[in-house]
């Protein structure tokens, strides 16, 4: 394989590995301010904005260029852009350390401004500047990656205040939610109305609808990318925040300046509080919290160590009667390093896991419920800067899976006898090369194998239809069915002038594991399930196709984009499945296909004292299974045609910036009855088509003032006070049937709505 | 899981003020379908199947077509053979069909032309022993829940439904257990229902054991209304219709909430 590997770059090399007159300028890009690696930056020759590289994860570049003088330019987004000249006789190594553009405010920038969406051939990507969120009015004013990204065209929520997300017709489950390269797989708090993503912890988070470079892989409709900073390497410094609902406090600083730092972050609700002080709700309990740490090491000029967790959990208990507690915890160990001055890798190890447990006493009777999912993950990633047309990113991936499902454990309710836990093995190998032939071309292709393969411990059912066929015992260290998947990548941009582009990208994404859910939206008790013999894995076909148009000195910046999507093995469920208590699950299950468009705009603006954007979504989502809806294609319940937000931050004063967001979109499909009977001495209702009907359409208005107190550069302080759903519109949640209580002759519809004005107020503080 | 489903709700609602409010709806109005329920327990006759139709969402409970001059059978696999005899408007009666467990009934009905057909057996019933209280502190204040205690059969695949009657009415909530978690236990589960039981309420809980398919009717009606897509529930007559036939075990215990 190696050989082929080699094969494959010398030959996107196209030979110029061999010449003589060049040599190589390689180094790290860092902010100023706290030594936090910069990602994406782009580093070309001062004058050719076409011949260049950008920094990788790590924010490490290289560059090889002919001999003699360079001029060399760097330029990032909220960075000040920054050139150095360079006498080219060897290979050299150029760090750089760029200034923000905040801590100048009194120097008006004329530098250019950032034209990504121009010249980048990625599609369907937005990465989120924590800082840049900061201002966007949120739900209990905690402000959130996951509830902003769903005002992005194309991503939506998955209910209201809800951090589960749609992206483009998929599932929730089909996102691939990692934090520094570990899966999350129940990114939600408090039965989803917070994320699990503290964000002073975070650096920023990066959202690729579905046309993902080959070096990802692993869910058919998105990938975000979540990044934890690395710890100020400069000076140590404090950050919090006091909310109504939760406190966050975040120390980092240098263990030994400029080689070594650390951040340790942690976050905690306190509605228990108020709870211990109501006589009515003293025996209950109800809260969250978080941790987050990392640290840094610089073992020399060449190599770099990272290790990074995460820990959160949530718990809600009623007296001794009911309790549950639920969590994600991730562990990442890295090493970075420069095997030469072209080749840079990273490997990784990586732990992640995730369960739940309920604990139930009735009488006396006592019993839990439990599922768990735990993966070690072993990962290794090249970047091979080629020449400044070809950067080749190749590596591979394997992960070992030990999924779980819900059982029952206790004294006389147990059935943890067939329900021993099933383990797999899920791997990639990827290839990708980032071109830029031409000064007008841009493109970025890439092949990844993936494999699932079982692992034995398990008993396993073949079914057909309702029918078992087909059973047998999978014996430890024995290999079961494999699966391999080809997924080949392809995004090009054309640049038509200075200030418009076109994009055009295929993707084929394939998912080896499965959310069974016994609801609308995430709950702790959703349950992962791998491939199996009657569960294949998800494929997906993506086609997008986009225009890109800057105005006004890229100030304003349009984007359109439009895709089509199909999707094979979708998983569903038998009318009445009941997928916690049946001895197979798979017994349970439907299968069928799916198929999405759309068309997404954006328009930004991204300059001035009004700053903001407006997104909106044109789309249609479907599915066809067998086994519903007499097999016909139906919508989706995520199926929603229009879905506009509109976003908008207003910098009053120096101190004053106030900010407001409205949302609206067409109510989700949803069955609801077509007539209905009589059964058991009870009125039932009777539904004919699936997803037949339509909740009402969704609105509100959120407003949200910032206030800055005295910068001085001690201690900076900052009051957030907000408001969300202004005018208090009650938006349908939920919509049930019943007999009117006050006459059972009639029948009624009864719409349940959650948050109406929710206020919210911050103190926020850094020094 | 009910259980848990209500914890979630009660945990939302001290979160959130949420609102709720009757609505207009405009619900389409599918052609009448025939609805079917038939009965037959283990307790003296006559038994009732009942056939009637649907219709529309806003019109009168009270309106449902009644389905008269229907031929109505039920054989056992005895060979006897019960002509079921109309004694209300769409109410058809047994006259010498006897149910108990171990049986097989089937169920034929001609309603001009249109053709059902439907199996059901009569399980061996579990042991119901008594009747009881579980006390549960939701919130601050403690509620009582009717208790079936009964001895679960020990080979696998018993079902039960269970029938709630408060002071002579029946909830609305619909209970189905089976013993696929804690096969062969004596059961201690209370019932949840949708009328908080008072001081001096008369409580009487009907356990019925039931074959698969009605498990299966009776637990996908408990969770239509649980945020899962509704459906309705898989009957286990065969032709184009609602409803179920059931062959059952029937016992009956009663208590008064102290």
């Amino acid at each position: 394989m190696k050989h082929t590997f080699l094969f494959i770059i010398c030959f996107l090399a196209g030979g110029s590995i061999l010449a003589q007159s060049q040599y190589t300028i390689s180094g790290t890009i860092k902010d100023s301010r706290n030594g936090e690696a910069l990602i994406g930056v782009a580093v070309t020759i001062a004058d050719k904005s076409n011949v260049g590289t950008r920094t990788n994860d790590y924010g490490f570049y290289s560059i090889t260029l002919e001999k003699g003088p360079q001029r060399l330019r760097a330029k990032y987004i909220g960075f000040k852009e920054e050139f150095k000249e360079i006498t080219l006789d060897g290979d050299k190594t150029v760090n750089w350390e760029l200034e923000s553009k905040q801590s100048l405010k009194e120097v008006n920038i004329k530098a250019k401004r950032k034209d990504d969406n121009i010249t980048k051939a990625q599609m369907g990507t937005e990465t989120i500047n924590i800082k840049e969120i900061a201002k966007v009015p949120v739900l209990f004013g905690e402000k959130d990656v996951l509830k902003t990204i769903q005002l992005l065209p194309g991503v939506k929520s998955a209910g209201e205040g809800n951090a589960g997300f749609n992206v483009r017709g998929g599932s929730t489950d089909q996102n691939l939610i990692l934090l520094d390269e570990a899966p999350v797989y129940n990114a939600s708090h408090l039965l989803g109305f917070f994320s699990t993503f503290n964000s002073d912890a975070i650096k920023d988070a990066t959202i690729i609808k579905g046309n993902s470079p080959a070096n990802y892989g692993g869910r058919l409709s998105s990938v975000l990318d979540v990044r934890m900073k690395e710890g100020n390497n400069k000076k140590f410094a404090v950050n919090g925040g006091i909310g109504l609902i939760s406190s966050r406090l975040t120390v980092e600083g240098p263990i030994q300046e400029e080689k070594s730092s650390f951040m340790l972050s942690g976050r905690r609700t306190y509605v228990d509080v108020f709870l211990q002080m109501s006589e009515e709700f003293k025996k209950n309990s109800l809260y969250f919290y978080d941790f987050n740490a990392k640290a840094n090491y610089k073992i020399n000029e060449k190599n770099r160590i990272y290790l990074s967790g995460y820990f959160g959990r949530d718990v809600l208990g009623f007296g001794d009667i009911f309790g549950i507690d639920w969590g994600n915890a991730t562990g990442t160990l890295r090493w970075n390093s420069l095997i030469s001055k072209k080749l840079f890798s990273n490997t990784s190890l990586i732990y992640s896991d995730y369960d739940y447990n309920i604990k139930i006493t009735s009488g006396s009777t006592k019993f839990n419920i439990n599922s768990n999912i735990t993966d070690l993950n072993f990962k290794e990633d090249f970047t091979y800067f080629v020449n400044p047309k070809n950067t080749v990113k190749f590596g591979l991936n394997a992960i070992h899976h030990n999924l779980t499902p819900t059982r029952f454990q206790g004294d006389s309710i147990d059935n943890t006898a067939f329900k021993k836990g099933r383990k797999s093995l899920e791997s990639g190998l990827y290839l990708t090369n980032t071109m830029t032939p031409s000064a007008k071309w841009s493109l970025d292709y890439g092949l990844r194998l993936s494999t699932f393969t079982i692992l034995g411990g398990e008993k396993y059912n073949r079914f057909e239809g309702d029918k078992r066929i087909d059973s047998f015992d999978l014996t430890n260290q024995r290999f079961g069915k494999t699966y391999l998947s080809p997924e080949p990548r392809f995004t090009a941009n054309y640049i038509i002038n200075d200030s418009s582009s076109v994009k055009i990208g295929y993707a084929r994404n394939t998912q080896h594991l499965h959310l069974l859910s016994n609801s609308t939206s995430t709950s702790p008790t959703d349950q992962w399930i791998g491939n199996s013999y009657n569960i294949r894995p998800e494929i997906s076909d993506q086609i997008s196709v986009g225009y890109s148009r800057n105005f006004d000195d890229n100030n304003y910046e349009l984007n359109v984009e439009g895709y089509y999507k199909n999707m094979q093995n979708q998983v569903d469920y038998k009318n009445g499945a009941d997928i916690n208590t049946a001895v197979d699950v798979e017994s349970e299950l439907l299968y069928g296909d799916g198929r999405a468009y759309g068309l997404e705009l954006t328009f930004k603006k991204k300059m001035g004292k009004l700053t903001g954007w407006i997104g909106y979504t044109l789309s249609r989502t479907e599915r066809k299974i067998d086994g519903i809806n007499n097999g016909e294609w139906y919508v989706a319940r995520q199926d929603r045609t229009h879905d506009l937000s509109i976003v908008g931050i207003y910098q009053l004063t120096e101190r004053w910036s106030l900010s407001a967001l409205f949302v609206y979109n067409t109510g989700n499909a949803v069955t609801f009855p077509s007539g209905k009977y009589n059964v058991g001495g009870q009125t039932q209702f009777y539904y004919t088509e699936r997803n037949g009907y339509r909740m009402p359409a969704y609105h509100r208005v959120d407003v949200s003032a910032t206030w800055e107190g005295k910068t001085n550069k001690k201690f900076q302080s900052s009051w957030n006070i907000g408001l969300y759903n202004i005018y208090g519109r009650e938006n349908a949640y939920l919509i049930q049937f019943r007999d009117n209580p006050s006459n059972a002759n009639e029948t009624q519809a009864l719409q349940y709505a959650l948050f109406k004005f929710v206020p919210s107020i911050t103190y926020n503080f850094k020094f | 899981m009910k259980k848990i489903f209500l914890a979630f709700c009660l945990a939302s609602s001290i979160l959130v003020i949420s609102c709720e409010k009757v609505i207009d709806i405009d619900l389409n109005t599918a052609p009448n379908k025939v609805v079917i329920e038939g009965i037959i327990n283990d307790q003296p006759g006559p038994y009732f199947v009942k056939l009637t139709k649907t219709v529309g969402f806003s019109q009168p409970n009270n309106s449902l077509p009644l389905i008269s001059g229907a031929l109505v059978i039920i054989r056992d696999n005895t060979g006897v053979i019960d002509t079921l005899s109309e004694t209300q408007p769409g109410i058809y009666a047994t006259s010498k069909i006897v149910g108990a467990s171990g049986k097989t009934y089937e169920l034929d009905i001609d309603i001009q032309g249109q053709k059902f057909f439907a199996l059901s057996s009569m399980p061996v019933p579990s042991s119901y022993d008594s009747l009881g209280l579980t006390k549960i502190p939701f919130g601050g204040a403690e509620q009582f829940f009717a208790t079936p205690f009964f001895r679960d059969a020990p080979s696998l695949g018993d079902n039960y439904r269970f029938v709630t009657k408060i002071n002579g009415k029946q909830d609305k909530i619909n209970t189905a257990w089976n013993d696929v978690i804690g096969n062969g236990i004596t059961s201690n589960q209370p019932i949840f229902t949708d009328t908080e039981l008072k001081k001096g309420d008369t409580v009487e809980v009907e356990m019925q054991c039931i074959d698969v398919n009605i498990y299966n009717y009776f637990f996908t009606l408990s969770n239509v209304d649980q945020g899962v897509t509704p459906s309705n529930p898989p009957t286990n007559i065969k032709g184009d219709c609602l409803g179920y036939f059931s062959a059952h075990t029937s016992r009956k215990k009663t208590t008064i909430v102290p």
